[in-house]
């Protein structure tokens, strides 16, 4: 594949912005997500008037969890008087694909992506984390076959995979707490983080069970927040102010996707994984720093293994200690304290968001001193997508 | 394409255990397996496993398929272990 195939790198991550991130903040979404594209607009550079694209995760429509959807498009479209050649679409994979492709074609020069969640305050008024189809009390399409037995969250979905991989690979729940512990040690460095005390793998292994073998602190954290990215045309990079490349991307979905019929989640991510370092002529080693999704633990550790930072099943032994995934280690993960102690900011913006402070050298406390290649991935699940950004 | 009848006993896949409320009147905890057929490969059917504890729910264990009562009048997959009294 020549350079010139790679549609990615004529695109730019030039912004990133967030809004007040807490368990609950007293603005609305529609509030959150001006005060995230303001910033990000800002940060790129650029004015709002530049912006010309404008897409959001979830592409919207239909959802049963509360204050999981971002809102509408067309609100925010009006309220910043925008004039616009691309709107909507998420690509798949990673939400950013779709704006790429915009950016890459001509389509459009300066995109603004958005990912709003209420979750912090939809689960305080809900007495604790709501339950699928709390919006809509009806079982429909795939969640039909597992609302009317009692999984009634992603946890109970995911936590089946979870017990297989563990049991095929003798790994341990001692093992898997060091990322959340190590990931809580670099939340400590981070003032938007929501949970910043330390964490212990004592602490870890008292937790309330939730769904085995995933407890409490292997869940990410619901949250009130919005961030926003902004994609940019590669030829507008005089006009930016920090700009990020994009050097590979991919998104592939494979195997049924409903959490039921899935495979093997475990390899959720390798297809992806594959697709993106076919792309490139870097290697896992060239690696700095890595935000991997974590909607819960287990997805990061599959992710460790899809992109080759180790070998299928050792993972655990990878994570062993934090020593590795620290700042300062060979492989620092979640540098920002990832979905599991930052918050669930969801659908890999605030991972996004993170690496790119990485790779400017704008993390502060918890910089990785000299940073230039950076993986982000979204979700586990029934699909998932990677990237690799630089400097 | 039409659905196919499935018969027979299946083999989990594997298991959780929920101890979480979800729902104000959730009885806690409860044992959710995802059941594999020999004869129907790339097919999974998840249910609750009756008549075994949740600690004694391993992966692999046989189990023939039966079915409770659920909401709104509809029958829900539940799954017996073999052996065990349902």
């Amino acid at each position: 594949m020549s350079r010139a195939d790679i549609g990615e790198r004529r695109a730019l991550i030039s912004g990133i912005g967030h809004s007040e991130i807490g368990r609950q903040i007293d603005r609305s979404g529609f509030q959150l997500t001006l005060d995230a594209i303001l910033a990000a607009v800002a940060d790129a550079g650029l004015a709002v008037e530049d912006i010309d694209g404008l897409t959001a995760f979830p592409p919207g429509g239909k959802t049963n969890l509360p204050g999981y959807a971002s809102p509408d498009l067309s609100e925010i479209h009006d309220t910043l008087r925008l004039t616009t050649s691309w709107r909507g679409g998420t690509g798949g994979g990673l939400p950013f694909s779709g704006a790429v492709d915009a950016v890459a074609s001509g389509r459009a020069r300066h995109v603004v992506m958005y990912r709003t969640v209420k979750e912090g305050s939809a689960a305080r008024k809900a007495g604790g984390r709501p339950a699928y189809g709390s919006i809509h009390p009806h079982a429909e399409g795939p969640l039909a076959w597992l609302l009317p037995i009692g999984a009634l969250s992603p946890v109970c979905q995911i936590a089946p995979f979870a017990a297989r991989y563990m049991h095929d690979y003798g790994i341990t729940r001692e093992q898997l707490a060091w990322i959340p512990v190590t990931q809580r040690s670099h939340a400590a460095l981070n003032p938007d983080a929501v949970y910043r005390s330390e964490l212990s793998v004592d602490d870890y292994m008292e937790s309330r069970m939730i769904s085995t073998p995933i407890c409490l602190f292997d869940c990410d954290v619901p949250v009130d927040g919005s961030t926003a990215v902004v994609i940019s045309a590669a030829e507008t990079a005089s006009a930016l102010r920090a700009p990020v490349h994009i050097e590979a991307m991919a998104g592939i979905s494979e195997s049924r996707p409903f959490w039921d019929q899935f495979e093997d989640m475990g390899r959720v991510g390798y297809a992806s994984a594959a697709a993106m370092w076919r792309r490139t002529d870097l290697k896992p080693a060239d690696v700095d720093v890595a935000q991997l999704y974590d909607g819960f633990t287990i997805e990061a550790v599959w992710w460790l293994e899809a992109l080759g930072f180790c070998g299928t099943g050792e993972a655990g032994d990878f994570v062993d200690g934090g020593r590795r995934i620290s700042l300062g280690g060979e492989l620092p993960l979640n540098t920002w304290g990832g979905q599991l102690s930052g918050g669930r900011l969801h659908a890999a913006f605030g991972h996004t968001a993170e690496a790119v402070r990485q790779l400017r050298g704008e993390a502060k406390d918890r910089q990785v001193p000299g940073a230039e290649v950076a993986v982000v991935t979204c979700a586990g699940g029934i699909e998932g997508g990677a990237a690799l950004l630089t400097r | 394409m039409e659905p196919a009848e499935i018969t027979g006993n299946g083999h989990v896949y594997s298991f959780t255990v929920n101890y979480q409320r979800w729902l104000p009147d959730l009885e806690v905890p409860y044992t959710i397996v995802l059941v594999e057929f020999a004869d129907h490969p790339g097919v999974r059917v998840a249910g609750r496993l009756r008549g075994c504890p949740p600690e004694a729910t391993a992966i692999g264990m046989e189990v023939e398929v039966g079915f409770e009562e659920g909401p709104g009048g509809y029958a829900i997959p539940s799954f017996v272990a073999v052996g065990t009294a349902p």
